[in-house]
């Protein structure tokens, strides 16, 4: 398992660590049962507060994507990823939405708003 | 305390070298001699330096506000220091006595080991009124400082035998003489407890 | 207990100085910076919670326990660090060890040996001799050996070379490892604290300015840049302090009352305490 964060993006540390490690259980790179490292170690090895790993662990966890047993460790839930997926696909059909919304008002063509969402997506990667 | 009196021995282990080599010396000449107060003499001067030395060391590397930094008490440094002391004192003691012992034996002399023992014991009490007087100087004002005062403290009694008479005060007696060695010890631990209470109080004070 | 140290109300009077009222907590399990610029309280804070120095006001608890009542059991657990190194001249690692091994109940002598192999120290060498990283590193493998706590760092690695602090920096990441132990650094070099800190209490001319996790203010504050007339329009309950330039302004704020239209840069934990300094000065 990989994670990277920088430093001057916008976005929170806490909010990078938490979008990756949700992409890595979604594309089943995580598996479910898996351990993940502890908050410390995760802290110490990507050199940022133990408290911001922590936050991201809360996080997955009240989105039910991980479950934490005290004394033992963190593990990906053995939840069901069609579900999870499900969540996404939601997520995603809100933002399309807004995305195409916001395109019409403002005279954008289908086709060059294809081409905006064709570039964010191959970003991503 | 045990880990501060090792500390303050390693760290003078150097000097006790040198120390050795130059009491081999005087031991020799002393013999050849038949002179024992230069070797006696040297003892005791370096017994006596030796807490100085101990806590100049300690200055120069700010080691009292480390210490304090360890489960170390004020009390245990100050402690420390008399208890270094009184140990080297003690040898000191054994060594000349031995020594003196040795002479008498070599050189057929007419001084009786009571007389040696009483000898010894005297310079070891004058070593304890003045290690009573000058550790208490050190631990307020510090080595550096202290040395002026420390310096008078060395010459007072000199200076007070010399003044006596000038004063009026009439040498003591024969009589009163045979009196010091009974009376002396019970005075010099008084001193000594006296100026114990003193550094404790002036070490607790202290801000590091 | 939950807070490894707590200080409340601590006073302390010099000529031309006073630490006034300093309150602040850190919890267990966690590492506190504590910063702020030359003179500002730091030393004296720390020296007042060794004892090294009597205060005038205020409690200080180390462990839940009373830090005068307590002093030497605090102080078995506690691994202290100051900015110079402390042994005499003449000494070597090897007498270190034995000094150290009759002072501190828990001494670990193996735990020493490694770090002092791990730091590349040499053992027959006098200490006269050795250079002021060695030194700092030798002070931090003895904090480190007797199974201390809390380990508190008072401009340890100021002086210090950037691959000698990183070396340093990895060395206490280990320590907090282990969540019963926790560390309290004070230094004015700041970018060593800032990535890993969880918290940061800046003090400054002997009173807290804040005391807060490190995460909320990072998110809290950031840089707004804009003109001088518009500058002039802003709520200035929001502004911790600014500095104009012949061409704008830069001011230190609350990120959320002002988003929108404003340039707003990410502030450094540096700039928030000199924008605070800064801002107090006017």
């Amino acid at each position: 398992m990989e994670i990277i964060i920088s430093n001057s993006s916008d976005k929170p540390i806490y909010e990078q660590i938490t979008t990756q490690i949700k992409n890595m259980i979604i594309t089943g790179e995580l598996k479910p049962g898996e351990a993940l490292p502890s908050m410390r170690f995760l802290a110490k090895e990507l050199r940022i507060s133990v408290i911001t790993t922590k936050r991201a662990y809360e996080e997955l966890e009240r989105e039910g994507f991980i479950e934490t047993v005290p004394g033992k460790g963190s593990y990906v839930a053995a939840k069901n990823t069609d579900f999870i997926r499900e969540e996404q696909l939601r997520i995603a059909e809100t933002n399309l939405q807004q995305a195409a919304e916001a395109a019409k008002m403002a005279g954008i063509s289908l086709p060059e708003l294809i081409e905006i969402l064709k570039m964010f997506y191959l970003e991503e990667q | 305390m045990k880990g501060l009196i090792i500390k303050d021995l390693f760290t003078l282990a150097k000097q006790a070298r040198v120390f050795l080599a130059v009491m081999i010396f005087y031991l020799i000449y002393s013999i050849a001699t038949t002179n024992v107060t230069m070797f006696a003499a040297m003892l005791t001067l370096f017994v006596g330096f030796l807490p100085i030395n101990a806590m100049a060391f300690d200055e120069q590397s700010k080691w009292n506000k480390y210490a304090l930094s360890m489960p170390l008490t004020r009390k245990d440094l100050v402690l420390s220091k008399y208890v270094l002391s009184g140990i080297a004192g003690l040898i000191a003691m054994l060594i000349n006595f031995a020594v003196i012992m040795i002479l008498i034996r070599l050189t057929n002399s007419s001084t009786s080991p009571k007389e040696a023992s009483l000898y010894i014991l005297g310079s070891g009490g004058v070593l304890v009124f003045y290690i009573a007087l000058v550790l208490p100087i050190l631990f307020k004002f510090g080595v550096e400082k202290g040395r002026m005062l420390m310096m008078a403290a060395f010459f007072a009694p000199v200076l007070i035998v010399m003044l006596l008479p000038k004063l009026g005060i009439p040498k003591p007696s024969a009589d009163l003489l045979k009196f010091l060695p009974y009376l002396a010890p019970p005075v010099l631990i008084v001193i000594l407890l006296i100026s114990i209470t003193i550094s404790i109080r002036i070490y607790q004070k202290k801000e590091f | 207990m939950e807070n490894i140290l707590e200080i409340k109300n601590l006073t302390k009077h010099y000529d031309g100085f006073t630490l006034d009222k300093v309150s602040l907590a850190l919890p267990k399990g966690s590492i506190m910076g504590f910063i702020g610029s030359n003179g500002a309280g730091k030393t004296t804070t720390i020296k007042l919670i060794l004892n090294l120095i009597h205060r005038d006001g205020g409690d200080i608890k180390v462990f839940g326990l009373d830090n005068l009542k307590y002093e030497k059991q605090i102080k078995e657990n506690l691994g202290v660090v100051f900015d110079e190194s402390s042994f005499p001249i003449n000494m070597r690692v090897p007498h270190i060890d034995k000094v150290l091994s009759k002072i501190y109940k828990n001494w670990d002598a193996t735990v020493f040996s490694n770090y002092i192999h791990k730091f590349n120290l040499p053992v027959s060498k006098d200490i006269k001799d050795f250079s002021r990283g060695m030194k700092m590193k030798l002070s931090i493998a003895i904090a480190l050996s007797h199974h201390a706590k809390l380990l508190i760092l008072d401009e340890a690695t100021s002086g210090l070379d950037p691959v000698v602090r990183d070396e340093i920096l990895d060395v206490f990441l280990e320590f907090i490892q282990d969540e019963n132990n926790s560390i309290f650094v004070s230094s004015h070099i700041i970018s060593d604290i800032e990535k890993v800190a969880d918290y940061i209490t800046f003090i400054n001319n002997g009173k807290i300015v804040f005391c807060e996790s490190k995460d909320q203010l990072l998110n809290n504050y950031g840089i707004l840049k804009c003109r001088h007339a518009e500058f002039e329009r802003l709520d200035r309950t929001y502004v911790k302090g600014y500095r104009k330039n012949e061409f704008g302004v830069e001011a230190l704020v609350v990120k959320d009352k002002f988003r929108g239209s404003y340039t707003i840069d990410r502030a450094s934990i540096e700039d928030i305490m000199l924008y605070t300094i800064k801002g107090e000065s006017r």
